[in-house]
């Protein structure tokens, strides 16, 4: 299961590399603005999620994200 | 308190979550203030009661700077409290500040730092974070580092004379694409070294003959280094008014821990005002190579590494929440945020238990000012 769920964040990788090539202009961007798409959507709600399953399992990491690069600002 | 590292360990997350959301969310507003209630109860008799405050806010064009407080108020009497920690109930209380600035070196980079401090009564911990975030492929792509360092040290209830440092070293990368006009693929590596003390002061492990009989109790002992890496993929969609964050995780480190992580929330909006959170998550985990149900002495002799750390087994958890956003039309740019979610823990070496079931309740309110 390991080496199946490595080769996929792989794939994944690559695609996201390939996909580097694809441009999507500032006003092709309304929907990637909006608030239900950032990471977290609620840091409010993300915070509260993190304490409980970090303090009750047994790893972490990895749970943060760059967020939005839609050039809204 | 045998909680007490517990608690703590969600500092890594809140450390790099400070870096990470400050230095890398565009959309974010520029000046908000944050409060929030949460109250985490389970049917192992443990409550935590958690109120929170947090405030962005722009100290010059180029500087923001974050800033945020909370308590943990906790009561517990859980069979794994009382039959490691004490035999008794307890109340404990542990308070957390942080603060994090964040400069725009230039339109597409910037950098952060942040300083998060934590203290109960056994149970210190200073976090050091820096964060790096720049926008590449014409704001297509960003690329987000963040290092943060732990000084912690480990005491215990009612002995002063015990002072165990811990340290820690974490290095996340995370590279974000946009996929198209409608979404996202997020890619994080995260990486931590973690040194010194890491068993629990309170935990004594019962120690066997060949026979079955008990021998002796010895306090738990684990390795004093654990290097871990972590590694998510993360889709945000959105599929006409209904917005989709799929994500999968995947995480070992040198104590033979491997776990699996997927998580899944759909926010629907079903007015202008009004959005719906539903999320599904669900967790699988393998145990430490020394993590064992019943320790035997070889030849009179102890294990070395021994636990009885139920989250170093094997162990799976599943949970389920709903929740909505709530933006009232004459509040002039609140938003309030309530969630319920339930989750099962299942732990599958554990002789004192076998699962539990929590409920996490949140109550927030977003103010921008």
């Amino acid at each position: 299961m390991t080496r199946l769920a490595l080769a996929l964040l792989a794939a994944l990788a690559a695609a996201a590399l390939a996909g580097g090539c694809a441009r999507v202009r500032p006003w092709e961007r309304e929907t990637l603005s909006a608030p239900q798409l950032r990471s977290p959507p609620s840091r409010i709600l993300q915070r509260g999620e993190l304490h409980v399953f970090e303090v009750r399992e047994g790893t972490q990491g990895a749970n943060g994200s760059a967020g939005g690069g839609c050039g809204c600002n | 308190m045998q909680l007490s590292a517990a608690c703590l360990a969600v500092l890594p997350a809140a450390a790099l979550g400070l870096a990470a959301t400050a230095s890398a969310q565009p959309a974010e507003e520029e000046t908000v203030a944050e409060a929030a209630v949460r109250v985490y109860t389970d049917d192992d008799r443990v409550t935590v009661i958690t109120p929170s405050v947090s405030a962005r806010f722009a100290a010059s064009p180029r500087i923001s700077i974050e800033v945020d407080a909370l308590a943990d108020v906790i009561s517990a009497a859980s069979v794994d409290v009382t039959s490691q920690a004490s035999p008794y109930a307890f109340d404990d209380l542990r308070v957390e500040g942080g603060t994090t600035a964040t400069w725009a070196a230039t339109p597409r980079t910037s950098l952060g730092a942040s300083l998060i401090a934590s203290q109960e009564n056994d149970y210190r911990s200073l976090h050091l974070g820096f964060g790096l975030r720049t926008e590449v492929a014409r704001r297509n792509g960003v690329i987000d580092l963040a290092y943060r360092a732990a000084i912690d040290e480990v005491g215990r209830r009612g002995d002063p004379a015990f002072a165990r440092p811990r340290r820690a070293h974490r290095l996340a990368g995370t590279y974000t694409q946009v996929l198209d006009r409608n979404g996202y693929l997020d890619l994080v590596l995260d990486t931590e070294v973690v040194s010194g003390y890491q068993a629990s002061p309170y935990r004594f492990v019962p120690i066997f003959d060949d026979a079955g009989a008990l021998l002796y109790n010895l306090p738990e002992e684990t390795p004093e280094r654990r290097a871990g890496v972590a590694a998510l993929a993360r889709v945000r969609r959105a599929v006409g008014p209904t917005f989709v964050h799929a994500d999968y995780r995947l995480y070992g480190d040198d104590w033979g821990v491997v776990s699996h992580t997927g998580s899944l929330r759909v926010a629907a909006r079903i007015s202008p005002r009004v959005t719906a959170i539903a999320q599904l998550r669900a967790y699988l985990q393998s145990a430490a190579v020394f993590h064992e149900e019943r320790y035997v002495a070889i030849a009179g002799e102890a294990p070395a590494w021994r636990t009885r750390d139920r989250a170093l087994g094997r162990m799976r958890s599943f949970t389920a929440g709903l929740g909505c956003e709530v933006a009232p039309r004459t509040a002039g740019g609140l938003r309030v945020v309530a969630a319920v979610a339930a989750t099962r823990f299942v732990w599958l070496d554990y002789a004192l238990q076998d699962g539990r079931d929590a409920i996490l309740a949140t109550l927030g309110l977003t103010v921008p000012f």
